[in-house]
């Protein structure tokens, strides 16, 4: 695969066209898997990896942290793959310079496999932030979810200073935080 | 800096060694703060999980399209490879297996599970990683002295288990034997492993009652590795 044709694919997952992300996901599906298979760990699990290895680096493209890539796509997800592996096996002891944001992605591993949230809660939270205004919504997926500063936030959605960006993320907050007593509640 | 600040740098990864020092101690002694980076903590959870989800089962239909077509396929070899399993079965009928034809059987090159090769240009390449990626591509020969070298260096006991599979994989038997054994007295991740490849050297050494005790031992506990195989094996013997 060419530069221009890998470039290619992250601009339209940029775009986050789901049909790239499909096809992407066939194409190195039995190639990881044949990779992978040297590790003691049954298909489902190896599946699971896979395919959060994918999301991550879709996450990685769709966030802007991963703009242009020095090795092939397939190196890039088969090293996500390996991480996330070793942290599966519990045997990692020292991971080697990679071209990937380790930090993130212990991040991103964290949130994917271990429960921060019990079921419960999830279930009120969700059905709270949903009955938040689009605007709040953006605001917090901004910052909770794509990792965005307050600083970055103020810049993409165009607010006149930091200060109202606070305020108004403080007000976004208060109001899912009764949202979501109401649902507990009720 | 406020309370809020310091709790929205946290979430961006941005407090200063000092700024954690203050999380940390407000977290301990302010109840209120620790009760809203509780509560943020799960915001972010929740988002993450909603998104995540929904992008996971969207990969999961597509998996499950592509499993249909392979199960076919799948059923296939399995009717296939029972054909061949009777007639094998039938060939070896009535004979015990020799040590030598186990040890073929049960055996494969363990897989580098403590230190993850991911190559990249113009980087200083350590004797430890140099050990490892010699493993990897089976150039047994030349990883001994590299693991060697790197365990005296480094002391990190999982390297005594890969030279002892490098000397096992060289033929030198009872080299691996007290490779092994050295190994085992660390009691790392590896332990059990170790103890399962132990068991195969006694067998390729044709000493079954060795291997019969170090087998009975992984049959203890069914944590340990290859503990299915280790019964089965010993079944065998």
């Amino acid at each position: 695969m060419s530069k221009t044709q890998v470039q290619h694919i992250l601009d339209r997952l940029k775009q986050e066209d789901s049909q790239v992300l499909a096809s992407l996901y066939k194409t190195n599906r039995t190639p990881f898997l044949k990779f992978a298979n040297k590790y003691n760990l049954n298909e489902d699990d190896l599946l699971d990896i896979y395919q959060d290895s994918i999301l991550a680096f879709y996450d990685n493209v769709r966030f802007g942290k991963l703009t242009q890539l020095d090795c092939s796509i397939k190196t890039y997800i088969f090293s996500i793959g390996k991480f996330m592996i070793f942290k599966k096996l519990k045997a990692l002891s020292k991971v080697d310079d990679t071209p990937i944001d380790f930090k993130r992605l212990e991040t991103y591993y964290h949130e994917a496999t271990s429960e921060t949230i019990s079921d419960i809660d999830l279930k009120h939270f969700n059905a709270g932030f949903k009955k938040l205004g689009s605007q709040c919504q953006e605001l917090l997926k901004l910052f909770y979810y794509q990792g965005l500063s307050l600083t970055d936030i103020q810049n993409e959605l165009n607010y006149d200073n930091y200060n109202v960006v606070k305020s108004q993320k403080s007000r976004c907050l208060k109001h899912l935080k009764s949202l979501v007593e109401k649902e507990q509640n009720g | 800096m406020d309370k809020e600040t310091l709790i929205a740098n946290y979430f961006s990864g941005k407090l200063t060694v000092e700024e954690k020092q203050e999380f940390e101690r407000l977290l301990i002694n302010d109840p209120e703060f620790k009760k809203q980076v509780s509560f943020e903590k799960k915001v972010k959870a929740s988002i993450f999980k909603q998104n995540h989800n929904a992008l996971k089962s969207d990969l999961k239909t597509i998996e499950n399209n592509l499993s249909r077509k392979a199960l076919l396929k799948k059923w296939y070899w399995i009717a296939a490879s029972v054909v061949i399993f009777i007639a094998i079965s039938f060939t070896f009928f009535g004979n015990k297996k020799n040590n030598e034809a186990l040890f073929a059987q049960y055996y494969t090159t363990a897989a580098n599970t403590s230190h993850p090769i991911v190559r990249t240009e113009n980087k200083a390449i350590n004797k430890e990683l140099k050990a490892y990626i010699a493993y990897e591509n089976k150039d047994f020969k030349n990883a001994i002295p590299l693991f060697n070298e790197a365990y005296n260096n480094i002391k990190k006991s999982e390297l005594l288990f890969y030279k002892a599979i490098c000397l096992l994989e060289t033929n030198k038997t009872n080299e691996a034997i007290s490779m092994f054994l050295k190994h085992q007295t660390f009691k790392d991740v590896l332990y059990s492993k170790s103890m399962w490849y132990l068991a195969l050297t006694y067998l390729k050494e044709n000493q079954t009652v060795t291997a019969k005790q170090v087998l009975n031992i992984i049959c203890e506990n069914p944590e340990n590795y290859n503990y299915k195989n280790a019964k089965i094996l010993l079944s065998q013997l």
